[in-house]
């Protein structure tokens, strides 16, 4: 199962199904919503690159035309029956969320820099640090374990505070243009950013161009990775607490 | 050597209690999948900023998957449960179930850092 929209009549989005066999994509109807499934011979689908590129492209597929909500990868039901059950079972939040999320967008923005060069400007211009590494190099304390542990410590508190800041100067630039936004972990210590945004349709043009003239701002002391259109995973959850089926 | 005579005068049960505390410790370790997933993510951001090429992404996301799975049936295997789980989801929805909006559709204040 791909995901939840809203519609009435049987639809068929193509021989895209997850599984590499081609399998038709289709409805599963429970009044006026429905769920976008495939047939599948197996029952875990191992999240690899492939796999999640298959599941992603389907949910891309039905978003150029219809609001989803997309289902975690990977969720696999035994019958059709079973998914109109849950259907039934969670139709008025499905209902609800469909209408609060209707024409809109999520969009990734991942920004990273050049930590060793960010480094090299703090050294210049963090007075705390400037002095300190100044005492190190005159009482050649240089190499002592201590006082190198208390630099390290003293510049990981201000690349913090420094992320801390840029981030802070992005989101204010951004905040006029969107709905939401979610913080997500960063991955790997180049990366200071990595933030979901929720857009309403129409002002996809002027997010754009507030993602580039914040991106212009900082020139190329960040480096921003701006993706989507995604379907809203950072804004909706769909909580299932199922039995599981038993074999026979 | 004061500290391992501390460790042999101390008593028997005493010696059995650290014993316990380390047995937990690696369980924890051997179960937990966390860093694994780190491992992928990390692998995904290489793949697109082509430090690594496609071939290699492959080969090295099916070692990751696969010390997943190990995690995952260890675990299982701890609970009482069979190693994979073979068949598929049922309709039958527990209380609690449905779908949220992780954002407030009445509020001005949705976007910021740390949320």
């Amino acid at each position: 199962m791909y995901g939840v929209i809203e519609a009435r009549e049987p639809m068929s989005f193509g021989k895209i199904g997850i599984g590499g066999i081609g399998e038709n994509v289709y409805t599963v109807h429970q009044g006026d919503i429905a769920a976008v499934v495939s047939k599948t011979p197996v029952f875990i689908f191992d999240p690899t690159r492939e796999n999640a590129l298959a599941h992603e492209h389907v949910i891309e597929t039905v978003m150029k035309n219809n609001t989803i909500i997309p289902m975690s990868f990977g969720t696999v039901f035994r019958t059709d029956d079973d998914i109109r059950e849950v259907l039934k079972s969670i139709y008025p939040s499905l209902k609800d969320v469909l209408k609060q999320m209707a024409n809109k967008l999520e969009f990734g923005l991942k920004v990273t820099w050049d930590r060793d060069r960010i480094v090299e400007e703090l050294k210049k211009e963090n007075e705390e640090i400037h002095r300190f590494q100044h005492e190190l190099t005159r009482k050649h304390l240089q190499s002592t374990y201590f006082a190198r542990m208390q630099l390290g410590r003293m510049i990981d508190k201000a690349l913090a505070e420094r992320a801390a800041e840029v981030v802070r100067e992005i989101y204010d630039g951004l905040r006029a243009v969107c709905v939401a936004s979610r913080d997500n972990k960063v991955i790997g210590d180049k990366m200071i950013m990595n933030a979901a945004f929720l857009i309403q349709k129409d002002k996809e043009t002027e997010f754009d161009a507030a993602v580039n003239a914040v991106a212009q701002k900082f020139g190329d002391r960040l480096n921003f990775k701006y993706t989507g259109p995604w379907p809203p995973y950072n804004f909706v959850n769909i909580r299932l607490k199922l039995e599981r089926g038993t074999a026979s | 050597m004061l500290f391992i005579d501390d460790l042999l005068m101390l008593p028997f049960t005493g010696f059995k209690s650290i014993l316990r505390t380390l047995v937990k410790v690696a369980e924890e370790q051997y179960t937990d999948d966390a860093p694994i997933k780190e491992r992928l993510l990390q692998l995904q951001v290489d793949v697109d900023e082509g430090k690594i090429n496609e071939d290699e992404y492959v080969e090295q996301e099916a070692q990751i998957l696969r010390e997943l799975r190990e995690i995952q049936n260890r675990k299982r295997e701890m609970a009482g449960l069979p190693p994979e789980e073979a068949t598929g989801l049922s309709g039958k929805v527990k209380e609690g179930s449905g779908v949220e909006l992780l954002w407030d559709p009445n509020s001005d204040d949705n976007v910021g850092p740390g949320r």
